[in-house]
């Protein structure tokens, strides 16, 4: 691994949006983010569905799709910014620094191409050297995951689930990337192979040190795994702090109530209370903060004023009137 | 395996279905051949000449399941009898010497309007909604709306009698010696400009439609994000990954229409004067040539089901997901 001079950030996301246009309107899905990934950690990132995770996530490549757009911001990765970058930089950067595994280990293998071809395509595109080796390397990378490279001609209908998901994990890890964004690896599979599938995955981190992006509306599995937690709603960070302080003490009332709506493993038995409500409409979101309709401590401001993220206290970020600025200056 | 084995049972029984309707039909129909050609020759066949006649365009007198077992032989010994056209030439012979210019013809209007069908849904499908796919999806659709015949009559006026750019007629000049050389390649490639003409541009538009929807509705999948998120080349993304599984609806559908394409080298071959097995049709059907036109139906049949297995076969070896 390239450690590099800072052993601090590695991917730095500045103020970005992502619209997605429309007929009448842009709908803003991801609304002025900021979000810091530190080298080495793994960082949580959760929320409902629709939230914005994904399309986050995929604006992070620039992987989305028209009619997403982005209309502002910067990914600053290893001190470049990937929005800016030309054609032939960024598929250079793809998956030799960062890579992705897809939510749908199902769908995001193709068909008709053998697993073989579908690792080799990848190294190839990337690294100069011969076929051979390429296929070397992919019957090592096979092995890593616990499959056996035997199977490597075999195409994806012919692996269970789990298997596939492990299949694209390998290729995620193909060029040895800095960085893997994981969307919601373990949605389609049932909690099982869910755990082994983690468990391998920590084991692979220990071996590689990659830093993950973790993308989940599971928190019972991003309090286990990841180092810190955002936590997003109606396209914004609302909270962004250490597992143990989101999963224990969460500060926000929306992150306050998606913690009382699954049960923990560890700790003594709650009553789970849910969120009541439906999540915001973006098409036609309120002027202040969006989560005000649904808050129980909602205040006066709440409804005008959308609250800015701040650090309330060193590495711990809320955006909540609950939580005026230290100094008590800005607002 | 399993696979070709149940398709190829399929096709050998749509063989016998087809070849039972084509000894069916003319039996159904009322008249006999005989008393017309009898007729026809207006006394110059004497009614006790008649069965001799019979026998040798391979009537068989008796009941249908003796007619029908003649028949079913001299099918597959492809003993068909004589054409009544070119008496006393054997109608296996007359329609060897047609067959081939009529393979040409459609084979290569079928292979160009693959390649290049595709190849333009492709990319309108990539650029859908750009100026090629304003222009050229709509064209193409007019295009094949139009009969294979009237596509063939309007090329054959305005670059074959108006602007004189290519022969109307005949599939070489009759004055060269057919051999393997260049200056009669050449020209029978020049006479068949316009009839792989005429079939290309009907029949592309079907391959770009087919194409260009069944990649806009691959382009969503997950496995298309994940290798452009690989940094692979934007040729491999769009062939290997998306072209690849996008042409498998593709070939079904094209291979259901292959019928409409082999009637339509019928009538572009009449237009043209051509001289493959539609020329050959329409002869015998003007001399009432009974033994002729019924193996043309036959080999009509055959060339269908022929193109439909081997269709099956590049669905088998694009598809790993048939082959167990």
């Amino acid at each position: 691994m390239n450690q590099g001079s800072s052993t601090g950030t590695i991917l730095e996301i500045r103020n970005l949006c992502v619209d997605y246009l429309t007929e009448k309107k842009p709908v803003r899905a991801v609304d002025r983010v900021n979000l810091t990934v530190k080298r080495g950690e793994t960082l949580g990132l959760a929320g409902e569905s629709g939230c914005g995770k994904s399309t986050l996530a995929f604006s992070i490549l620039r992987l989305h799709k028209p009619p997403a757009l982005i209309p502002e911001g910067e990914v600053i990765f290893n001190g470049e910014d990937i929005l800016c970058m030309d054609e032939e930089r960024l598929r250079r950067i793809r998956w030799n620094d960062i890579s992705v595994v897809f939510q749908s280990a199902m769908n995001c293998l193709n068909p008709v191409v053998s697993i073989r071809d579908q690792m080799c395509d990848v190294i190839l595109a990337h690294r100069n050297i011969s076929k051979a080796d390429a296929v070397a390397q992919a019957a090592n990378l096979l092995e890593r995951v616990g499959i056996s490279p035997d199977r490597m001609n075999d195409y994806p209908h012919q692996f269970s689930g789990g298997m596939r998901q492990r299949v694209v994990i390998a290729i995620a890890l193909a060029l040895d990337p800095q960085m893997i964004i994981m969307d919601e690896p373990t949605t389609a599979l049932d909690v099982v192979v869910e755990r082994e599938i983690m468990a391998k995955l920590e084991e692979l981190k220990h071996q590689f040190g990659f830093t993950i992006l973790l993308i989940t509306h599971d928190l019972s599995l991003l309090g286990e795994i990841s180092d810190r937690i955002a936590i997003m709603y109606g396209g914004r960070i609302v909270e962004l702090a250490t597992s143990e302080q989101v999963i224990l003490d969460p500060k926000h009332p929306y992150t306050n109530g998606l913690i009382n709506s699954f049960p923990l493993l560890s700790g003594e038995k709650k009553v789970l209370s849910g969120i009541s409500g439906f999540p915001v409409n973006l098409w036609d979101p309120p002027p202040g903060c969006y989560f005000a309709p649904r808050c129980e401590a909602c205040m006066d401001i709440c409804k005008r004023e959308n609250p800015p993220l701040i650090e309330i206290e060193p590495g711990r970020q809320v955006a909540c009137h609950l939580f005026p600025t230290p100094e008590g200056g800005a607002e | 395996m399993g696979f070709l084995v149940r398709r190829f049972l399929f096709y050998l029984a749509a063989f016998l279905v087809a070849i039972t309707v084509n000894f069916a039909l003319p039996r159904l129909m009322p008249g006999d051949p005989f008393e017309i050609m009898f007729a026809a020759a207006q006394g110059k066949i004497t009614p006790e000449q008649l069965p001799a006649l019979k026998a040798q365009y391979g009537f068989v007198e008796g009941p249908w399941y003796v007619q029908y077992g003649a028949y079913l032989k001299s099918v597959f010994t492809w003993d068909l009898g004589p054409s009544v056209l070119f008496f006393p030439t054997p109608v296996s012979e007359v329609i060897g010497y047609a067959l081939p210019w009529t393979l040409f013809i459609s084979g290569s209007a079928t292979l160009i309007s693959i390649l290049i069908g595709s190849l333009m849904g492709i990319y309108a499908a990539y650029h859908q909604g750009g100026w090629f796919d304003k222009l050229a999806s709509p064209t193409f659709l007019v295009l094949g709306a139009f009969p294979a015949v009237v596509m063939a009559m309007i090329l054959f006026y305005i670059f074959g009698l108006v602007l004189e750019w290519f022969p109307i007629s005949y599939g070489y000049d009759p004055d060269l010696d057919p051999g393997w050389n260049l200056t009669f390649i050449g020209n029978v490639l020049y006479h068949a400009i316009l009839p792989i003409l005429s079939m290309v541009l009907i029949s592309i538009g079907g391959w770009l439609f087919h194409m260009r929807n069944s990649m806009i509705h691959l382009l969503s999948e997950d496995y298309i994000r994940m290798a452009v998120g690989k940094g692979l080349s934007r040729r491999r993304v769009m062939f290997q990954y998306a072209a690849r599984n996008a042409i498998l609806p593709v070939i079904t559908a094209v291979s259901m229409a292959i019928a409409f394409i082999v009637g339509g080298a019928i009538f572009v071959e009449i237009v043209f004067n051509y001289p493959g097995l539609g020329n050959l049709m329409l002869k015998g059907v003007m001399v009432r040539d009974y033994p002729l036109i019924q193996a043309l139906m036959l080999i009509i049949v055959i060339c269908v089901l022929v193109a439909n297995f081997v269709a099956d076969l590049l669905y088998l070896w694009l598809d790993p997901r048939l082959r167990q």
